[in-house]
């Protein structure tokens, strides 16, 4: 399968065709073009109540240490080991923008590997956790250690994957696993498994436990400097702080272990986090402010505070995919697409009859809506995206402007839907009260469309 | 046509608990009026709607209403109207079935006596 057909910024199951909203699976659901902006904090699994996620952390820990004191003869196989560790591209955590990342250089391994003999320390009892390394080594931060720690544990995660992929109806290709980690014999190997790959270049990909997600880590250098209380520390230049803190390991073991203590503070990040019921309604209390149109930038203003409380109100049945923004006809014009999770009846409806994979919402800070901005929307729902589109606007379109609609779905059989400020407010109150869900201001819309579509 | 003792029994039940909720709504619309109903309201009310509507046959006070649907997201406002609307059509009902014996209101029933209050619409309205 090539990229060009797929919906914006696909994630996995959404190129393999599986609707799952990601509320409802136990796994991260990974991007295809990029990396899921999270790494694994492997002080999740260290204060996992779960005997089996402790033992990981063990496991992963044990095994750089068994690498960092790779005696002379095996040093250059370690740091070969140390540097294929250092990227693990089947998960797709981090920043990159391709989903492929660099490796450490053989300097920086050789650093690693020097730990263990000049830090007294780490001579004697090696690193207690993964991350301490970020705290002694330049270039090494929160996804370096991420990356360490799902390359270490990696046949855990193959486990993991086949178990969701069992779960949850995903396609497996026979594909060979790069770079598995042996606990037994503490060396590494390609391993052939069935597993969940990506239909974009037949790469296999790894799922991760969400629950051992988080955005920062929690040990974690910026912490540590604002924690550590000593002036003369806190004010160090990022190099001077690597050579204070080699010099005086004890210090970081002291804070660490201070991490520790908290360890009750440390939650996973959720994915997506929805904003406060009040914060949503002072968001619309200021949209109901906004003037329409494009004087002292109104639109803009209307655009940035709309999409933060859709996305907010659609979650979790409809999971925010990207903005767009395109120019036609001279005017620009920002789209917010959501993957359809198919998570009610209506949406499963909108996927089968309408192709809707993803559902597009215009934002329009307009005083009335005209006919050019729905051929604008009628053209862009194309055949990959789906034929599901709604219009967030000021004010319920005039008569004139439904029909439009309705004619428009006549004859191509899309559906284009209106919100104005009141359906908004409908849907912040529901928000605010529990009473319904947000969403089923839409499918009010949408019914009451298809009364009006001659059957 | 005269009543059947059963149809008067439903009819006091419905009456009762229709008034009931239409007190509690009004209420709700008087504090959040906007607000949409859940589900479990929807359903509770549309019981006594339907209960109503057997009552009232072709004295439904809207003719075009017959219950409330969840997808229109019916608000505390809404219901309150309505309720209000069906208790003054099951009094229009109720004045045009009872009738007058000496100084006492009676229900027009086959069999035993069933005392009734005195109608508070005119007779006329309703009469079937």
């Amino acid at each position: 399968m090539d990229g060009e057909n797929l919906v914006v910024n696909p994630r996995l199951t959404d190129a393999l065709g599986i609707p799952l909203a990601q509320e409802d699976v136990e796994f991260a659901i990974p991007f295809i073009d990029e990396d899921l902006p999270f790494s694994v904090d492997p002080f999740l699994l260290w204060k996992s109540p779960s005997f089996q996620e402790h033992a990981l952390h063990v496991a992963m820990v044990s095994g750089l240490n068994y690498l960092g004191r790779a005696n002379k003869g095996n040093a250059n196989a370690a740091i070969d080991a140390l540097i294929r560790i250092s990227e693990c591209e089947e998960v797709g955590l981090g920043a990159s923008r391709q989903r492929i990342g660099k490796r450490i250089g053989e300097s920086t391994a050789q650093e690693i590997m020097e730990l263990f003999a000049v830090i007294p320390e780490m001579k004697a009892g090696g690193l207690h956790h993964i991350e301490e390394l970020q705290f002694v080594i330049d270039g090494i931060g929160p996804d370096r250690v991420s990356d360490f720690a799902c390359s270490l544990m990696k046949s855990a995660l193959i486990d993991f994957s086949m178990m969701m992929a069992e779960k949850y109806e995903l396609p497996t290709r026979l594909l060979a696993v790069r770079d598995v980690f042996d606990l037994k014999s503490q060396t590494f190997a390609d391993s052939l498994q069935a597993i969940t790959f990506s239909p974009v270049g037949d790469k296999p990909i790894l799922l991760v436990p969400k629950r051992w997600l988080r955005k920062l880590h929690f040990i974690g250098v910026d912490d540590y400097r604002a924690t550590i209380g000593d002036q003369t520390v806190t004010k160090l230049e990022r190099s001077q702080l690597l050579t204070y803190n080699r010099e005086n390991f004890g210090v970081v073991r002291q804070y660490v272990k201070a991490r520790e203590r908290s360890a009750a503070d440390c939650i996973n990040d959720p994915l997506f986090k929805q904003l406060p019921a009040l914060s949503i309604k002072n968001r619309f209390h200021r949209i109901q402010n906004t003037v329409t149109g494009k004087d002292d930038m109104a639109d803009r203003r209307y655009e940035d505070l709309a999409s933060t409380l859709i996305t907010t109100l659609l979650y979790p049945d409809l999971d925010f995919a990207a903005t767009q923004v395109r120019t036609e006809s001279g005017a620009q014009i920002r789209d917010l697409l959501f993957y359809n999770t198919c998570r009610r009846p209506m949406l499963k409806q909108w996927y089968e009859q309408y192709s809707a994979k993803q559902v597009v919402f215009e934002l329009k800070n307009v005083n009335k809506i005209e006919r050019d901005h729905m051929n604008q929307m009628n053209r862009y729902l194309a055949e990959h995206i789906g034929h599901v589109g709604i219009i967030l606007t000021r004010n319920p379109p005039p008569a004139s402007i439904r029909k439009h609609a309705v004619d428009i779905w006549s004859g191509q059989r899309k559906c284009i839907l209106f919100l104005s400020d009141g359906d908004l407010e409908l849907m912040v109150s529901l928000y605010e009260s529990k009473q319904r869900e947000p969403f089923e201001v839409i499918e009010r819309a949408f019914v009451n469309f298809m009364r009006e579509c001659p059957v | 046509m005269k009543l059947r003792r059963s149809d008067v029994d439903e009819f006091g039940a419905v009456s009762a608990q229709l008034t009931t909720m239409r007190n509690d709504f009004v209420v709700f619309a008087k504090t959040k009026p906007d607000n949409a109903l859940n589900k479990f309201k929807i359903r509770a009310a549309n019981e006594l709607l339907h209960r109503a509507n057997e009552i009232l046959g072709n004295a439904k006070p809207l003719s075009a209403f017959t219950e409330l649907f969840e997808e229109d997201l019916p608000s505390n406002s809404d219901l309150a109207v309505v309720l209000s609307q069906y208790i003054a059509a099951l009094e229009t009902w109720r004045s045009a079935h009872v009738t007058k014996s000496g100084y006492d209101w009676y229900w027009d029933v086959d069999g035993p006596t069933i005392d009734a209050d005195a109608p508070t619409r005119p007779d006329s309205r309703s009469k079937e």
